[in-house]
């Protein structure tokens, strides 16, 4: 487990025309996540409008989408890395794990893991302010 | 009243809120002193675990291999310290027990939510509880030998103590879901069956079909118990339990549940007629723990079992139980229909208005029966579905001056026609209302009939919904207590008891718990109409009252708790 990453868990959403991604869940080890800060990413980033339904966040076309909208909430966050997990990992996982431990750490090793290079550490205190 | 707070012991055996206890937690030679020391009072409830009595599911350990599978030296214990053990058997997957309770031979298929995660949570000990189908016929058969030795078991010991069926449930969008709720292949494999067996679908809906199935099976394995226990069978309960939800896994993980939001859902359990249980909350703190056992053994909870005939329901007029002005009856309970109250956003904004003062229950539970018919509630029905049986039960709430909001969509066309019919027939008013959707409504003596339109309802954004319910809620005259506040984080739950001699001025009284769970002072004003008088303040911690005939200020600081009675002018 790290303080530097943090997890977002994506679904897939089979809808009538076409696959529709969202982000449910995540795994922060030190702070809340604030839904102000992830709507103003996901509008500077994704060309679509923002929607929240009751625990999801989305909507994105495309797990590109995913990644370049969790890069971005990685730099404002200030974190050095976010770790992106599909819901079959989600599920491997959980068949896998026994214990909290374990199953973070499956997720931390076998998700999609994306650096932020403009990481500063000295400055961790703008991921409260974010 | 015991005001003092009540503290985990730290193996997690003993759960003090709920009076719980997890005996194959402990050593057996401790049962005596944790059940002594644990301030558990004087009812004892104690799940059974299956897969602590056996391994291969054939042969079964009642203490004759591991001293901590003796029920019967449990049971004489608990008759030596005059403490009254209750057993609870289980009939869905246990969200507290590994592998959900099932013996590890058994489990193979998981259990899945409806997004199609696997239905997981995490305990105390932040180990994985991984839950599995009960849709599986191995897991059937076993719990049908498991049940076979152990109603035995009872009958060659004598133990005499009760056995209440329980199902287990967690909070999902203002809602209870049931572990037993499971969308994985093998459901759908032994739904098809099913489908299969049946000679004429009627071109009924997939969803209602799932529910009947889903039912069918739940209330076998519900009998299957009644009938290998009928001895010590005391019915069936609920219990919901906080911190089990998919969502609470990934809260629990991160430790960021909030006090007043796990308040608020136990409080919401009574609502559904769901005990609730703080057993797998790695957070609770000993103001959870006291609040819970304040909200347990001040009311008659725990005898909420399903069955009327209960032998817990002795003296009931005398005891507080939840109350409720609100009834909503639902079509389908366990898997979402589209155009359920929930999704119609009345759900939140009765919680957040009125907190947990209204029942919700399934539409096929309801019959409308005299003796305990109360014109002052307003009905929720919707109308998919529905048959002609179904609608003179309706009827008969208008024509005894009860209220009715009525969702038309999906309604048959026949029952539609009926209704037309009757507001003919009697030369009643249909007024229409232009509110965020046009609704109509029909005035027949006392009672009334509003009709909405759920489809329209649900394309609105959900403060244009709050906003609809709000005024539909205001034109009905309520009589209850609001408490007003500038922020929802304050905690309450409305109770009600007949009179005791002595009280007889009063037609009723009503008694509401307030906890501030948050960490800042809470200002909370009540403004007490003609029909009400203060009676009393039952317990006060951390609050200060400023009382004047009409209204009474509170200021509530950090994990204050205030208990007051009402009597209710009739």
């Amino acid at each position: 487990m790290t303080d530097d990453s943090f997890i977002l868990i994506w679904r897939k959403d089979f809808g009538k025309d076409k696959i529709k991604y969202w982000i449910e869940n995540s795994l922060f080890f030190n702070i809340e996540l604030n839904y102000e800060n992830i709507e103003k990413v996901y509008s500077q980033n994704i060309p679509h409008p923002f929607e929240f339904k009751k625990t999801k966040f989305g909507i994105f076309n495309s797990t590109d989408e995913i990644d370049r909208f969790s890069f971005h909430l990685c730099q404002s966050l200030n974190f050095k890395s976010v770790i992106l997990v599909s819901q079959e990992l989600l599920n491997v996982a959980y068949e896998k794990s026994s214990n909290k431990d374990f199953f973070i750490n499956y997720l931390i090793e076998n998700g999609n893991k994306i650096d932020n290079p403009d990481y500063d550490k000295k400055n961790l205190i703008q991921r409260f302010f974010n | 009243m015991d005001l003092t707070t009540p503290n985990l012991i730290n193996d997690y055996s003993v759960f003090p809120g709920a009076n719980w206890f997890l005996y194959w937690k402990t050593s057996v030679s401790l049962w005596k002193s944790k059940l002594s020391e644990s301030q558990l009072g004087s009812k004892v409830y104690v799940p059974i675990n299956w897969a602590i009595h056996t391994e291969n599911n054939d042969q079964f350990d009642f203490g004759n291999y591991r001293p901590e599978t003796n029920l019967f030296k449990l049971s004489k214990i608990c008759e030596e310290l005059d403490i009254e053990l209750i057993f609870m058997l289980n009939c869905c997957p246990v969200p507290f027990i590994q592998n959900g309770g099932i013996p590890a031979i058994l489990a193979k298929h998981f259990s899945k939510h409806q997004n199609g995660d696997n239905l997981v949570t995490i305990n105390h000990d932040g180990e994985l509880i991984k839950m599995f189908s009960f849709f599986d016929t191995r897991i059937f058969q076993g719990y049908s030998k498991f049940l076979r030795r152990l109603g035995q078991y009872f009958i060659d010991m004598n133990i005499k103590n009760s056995i209440l069926g329980i199902e287990y449930y967690f909070h999902e969008n203002y809602r209870l879901k049931s572990y037993f709720e499971d969308s994985s292949v093998i459901f759908e494999k032994t739904f098809e069956q099913y489908l299969s067996s049946l000679d004429d679908l009627q071109n009924q809906s997939e969803i209602l079909l799932k529910d009947r199935f889903f039912n069918m099976i739940r209330d076998i394995y519900k009998k299957e118990a009644e009938k290998y226990l009928l001895t010590n069978w005391a019915g069936n309960s609920k219990i919901s339990v906080l911190g089990g939800s998919q969502q609470d896994f990934f809260k629990n993980i991160n430790d960021n549940q909030q006090s007043n939001q796990i308040i608020g859902k136990m409080i919401s359990s009574f609502s559904f007629n769901a005990v609730p249980s703080l057993c797998l909350l790695q957070s609770a703190t000993p103001f959870m723990n006291e609040v819970s056992q304040e909200l347990l053994t001040n009311n008659v909870l725990y005898h909420l079992t399903e069955e009327s005939d209960s032998p817990f329901l002795e003296n009931e007029q005398f005891h507080f139980v939840p109350y409720s002005i609100f009834s909503i009856y639902e079509e389908d309970v366990f898997f979402h229909s589209d155009y359920s109250w929930s999704s119609l956003g009345l759900l939140s904004y009765i919680q957040d208005q009125w907190g947990s003062s209204y029942k919700y229950e399934m539409s096929n539970s309801f019959f409308y029966d005299e003796s305990c018919f109360e014109s002052d509630k307003i009905y929720f029905f919707h109308g998919a579905n529905i048959n002609l049986k179904k609608f003179y039960e309706w009827l008969k709430i208008l024509m005894n001056g009860g209220q009715i909001i009525l969702d038309k969509s999906e309604m048959p066309l026949e029952i539609l026609k009926r209704l037309e019919s009757f507001i003919l027939e009697n030369k009643l008013k249909v007024e229409k209302i232009n509110l965020e959707l046009a609704i109509h409504h029909i005035k027949l003596g006392e009672g009334s009939m509003t009709i909405i339109d759920g489809q329209a309802l649900k394309k609105f954004n959900a403060k244009t919904r709050n906003s609809f319910w709000h005024k539909i809620i205001n034109t009905f005259t309520i009589k209850s207590i609001q408490l007003n506040s500038t922020d929802h984080d304050l905690n309450y739950a409305w109770f009600t008891r007949g009179t005791r001699p002595g009280e007889l001025g009063y037609e009723e009284v009503r008694r509401v718990h307030i906890y501030n769970a948050t960490s800042y002072v809470k200002k909370v004003e009540i403004s007490v109409s003609t029909y009400f008088s203060l009676l009393k303040v039952v317990n006060k911690v951390n609050a200060v009252l400023e009382t004047k005939p009409k209204n009474i200020k509170i200021t509530m600081q950090p994990q204050g708790k205030l208990l007051l009675d009402f009597g209710v002018f009739s």
